[in-house]
């Protein structure tokens, strides 16, 4: 047992002098890789020496194996994986099925994970779509602050824009709109920067009949719409150029939840002589990587990870909101 | 509550806590925990840091209070997807068709545990619906699909998924553990079993299980509406269409695990 301890330390911190060779070392190199895929490499805040490990930290790091795609786990490969003694982790796993935190399956005797979780699941994700507002008005404030403009929280409402939360600017000039306002419009910054996110299938739908002329340079041709749908895609920044109202620019950037959904957009508004339409302004940047924030603060996952543990890492969203 | 909590060792406890965040329930202080579950505030303390630790809490910085954290988001959502993955990729073309068929609200009732979850729904095409996503989970005293799972399990195994109190639901639900497992019986006979407004006094149903490649009883097939679209008998059409629908798809698993 020892030297499977000793093992997942060394591989938790890189260092060999640890290592026991005494017996079988293709055995060794075997474990060594599962531990490392157990995500036992990366250190940090979190102390994951296993020999330091109390009853609910294990509970919790066995857990924690069944986060990537509920693989089904055996109590020997669990064993195996994280270097936990076979009595120890057969003794968790039980506990874990007994509050429903895992079911075992009858045939195979491997645990997945259960209906607890999914209780749990649909708690927390109630609570951050209540919430969303709430989370995402301390980055918003922050943006404004950074571009010295107005910016909203824009959601999609039927073949509307809703305005969920607006940041005012600071300038003298403001914005004549107001929390809880619609937009009749599906051709906004934040619109356009969901649209582009859910499946083309389902654009006409959203879209009714046709595309409202606000201004000379309201898009109006469909294809044309289309077209720049499949740009904000690539891009992850919409423009408002003047589309409607011929004073008024806007650029708009979607905020995911963790299924990927596009739930939201952050958009700064503000005079056309002030926010341009270039990908690579301030302005653009800046609002893309708010709504890249927020979305993080949601749980979104981009690429899924190799751990759990890697991947709480990663999200650990520039320390001051999160 | 468990009356036997108190008992609960370091992981029990841990547990325990973490189920007490439901979606009525999403915020809570050291205290109101302690007071719910009547621990140690000391053990709370120690054991809610743990759980901070490691994603399955996070702390309110405002009131100090806690909600779950992201390690939990994953987890379900990894526990979503596999639910997804499996069967329903296999099961939704036949459920859409059945849709089609018999213009009602269908739902994929899978065995999750000791309920069946809904890890399908295809709203039915009348004015009126079912409300109801995938996820919701059901009594399996009550719901149609779980009962036509239950009857084509073991019946020595009944008594893991059946408490001797089953839940009233509505005047309708049966609470007797007996007369259940007499209708159980009947289920297993008939291939078909009956939501007669268990549920909801509003709503019927009926539900014909699926079949895993060992045969086990995995899922269920449920057509689900108002009261006066059903006509509760075996031979109906629209149980003869449920039951078609679950064997089609018993026999695609079948085929694809060969």
């Amino acid at each position: 047992m020892n030297r499977v301890k000793s093992l997942a330390i060394s591989s938790g911190y890189g260092a060999s002098s640890g290592l026991n060779r005494s017996d079988s070392s293709v055995f060794f190199t075997e474990e060594m890789d599962l531990a490392s895929k157990a995500g036992m490499k990366t250190e940090s805040s979190m102390d994951k020496r296993i020999e330091k490990h109390n009853a609910i930290e294990k509970a919790l790091v066995i857990l924690g194996q069944f986060a990537i795609n509920n693989q089904e786990l055996s109590t020997m490969e669990i064993s195996k994986m994280l270097g936990y003694h076979k009595a120890t982790a057969s003794r968790t796993l039980l506990l874990l099925k007994k509050h429903e935190f895992l079911e075992q399956n009858e045939q195979t005797k491997k645990f997945k994970l259960g209906p607890a979780i999914m209780n749990l699941g649909l708690s927390i994700n109630k609570s951050l779509k209540n919430n969303l507002i709430q989370i995402a008005k301390p980055y918003l404030d922050k943006l404004r602050d950074t571009l010295q403009e107005s910016i909203t929280l824009e959601v999609l409402s039927g073949r509307n824009t809703l305005m969920a939360y607006i940041a005012e600017g600071p300038r003298r000039i403001r914005l004549g709109a107001d929390v809880g306002m619609f937009l009749p419009s599906i051709a906004t910054a934040g619109a356009k920067a969901i649209l582009a996110f859910i499946s083309p299938d389902e654009w006409d739908a959203f879209l009714g009949s046709d595309l409202i002329r606000f201004t000379p340079k309201s898009i109006t041709d469909r294809k044309l719409f289309y077209k720049q749908l499949e740009r904000i895609k690539e891009t992850r920044i919409a423009f408002d150029i003047g589309e409607h109202d011929p004073d008024l620019n806007a650029i708009g950037s979607a905020i995911f939840n963790i299924e990927g959904i596009p739930v939201a957009a952050v958009v700064v508004v503000g005079l056309a002589s002030r926010i341009g339409d270039e990908l690579n302004s301030k302005e653009a940047n800046e609002v893309k990587k708010t709504a890249e924030c927020i979305s993080k603060r949601l749980y979104h996952i981009d690429h899924v990870p190799d751990s759990l543990w890697d991947w709480l890492e990663s999200i650990n969203v520039e320390g001051e909101f999160s | 509550m468990e009356p036997d909590s108190k008992k609960h060792n370091a992981i029990e406890k841990a547990l325990t806590i973490l189920s007490l965040f439901s979606p009525y329930n999403q915020e809570l202080s050291t205290s109101e925990i302690s007071k719910i579950l009547g621990y140690h505030k000391a053990t709370i303390s120690r054991t809610i840091l743990l759980l901070t630790k490691y994603g399955f809490l996070e702390q309110n910085r405002e009131n100090r209070k806690f909600t779950l954290g992201p390690s939990i988001a994953v987890l379900s959502l990894s526990f979503n997807r596999s639910l997804e993955n499996r069967l329903t990729q296999m099961a939704k073309p036949y459920l859409d068709k059945l849709r089609d068929v018999i213009r009602e609200t269908i739902v994929l009732e899978v065995l999750s545990g000791r309920t069946t979850v809904r890890a399908y729904f295809v709203e039915g095409p009348g004015p009126l619906n079912m409300t109801g996503t995938a996820g919701d989970r059901l009594p399996i005293n009550a719901a149609a699909g779980a009962k036509s799972i239950l009857a084509h399990l073991d019946p020595d195994t009944w008594d893991y998924y059946l408490d001797n109190d089953l839940p009233q639901q509505t005047p309708s639900t049966i609470t007797d553990l007996n007369k259940f497992k007499k209708q159980l019986r009947k289920i297993k006979t008939e291939g078909i079993a009956f939501d007669a407004g268990e549920l909801d006094p509003d709503v019927r149903a009926m539900g014909a299980p699926i079949f895993d490649a060992e045969g086990m009883p995995v899922a269920a097939v449920v057509a689900v509406g108002l009261a006066g679209h059903f006509e509760m008998h075996k031979k109906s059409r629209m149980a003869v269409q449920v039951k078609k629908t679950a064997k089609e798809i018993s026999e695609q698993i079948k085929k694809a695990e060969k």
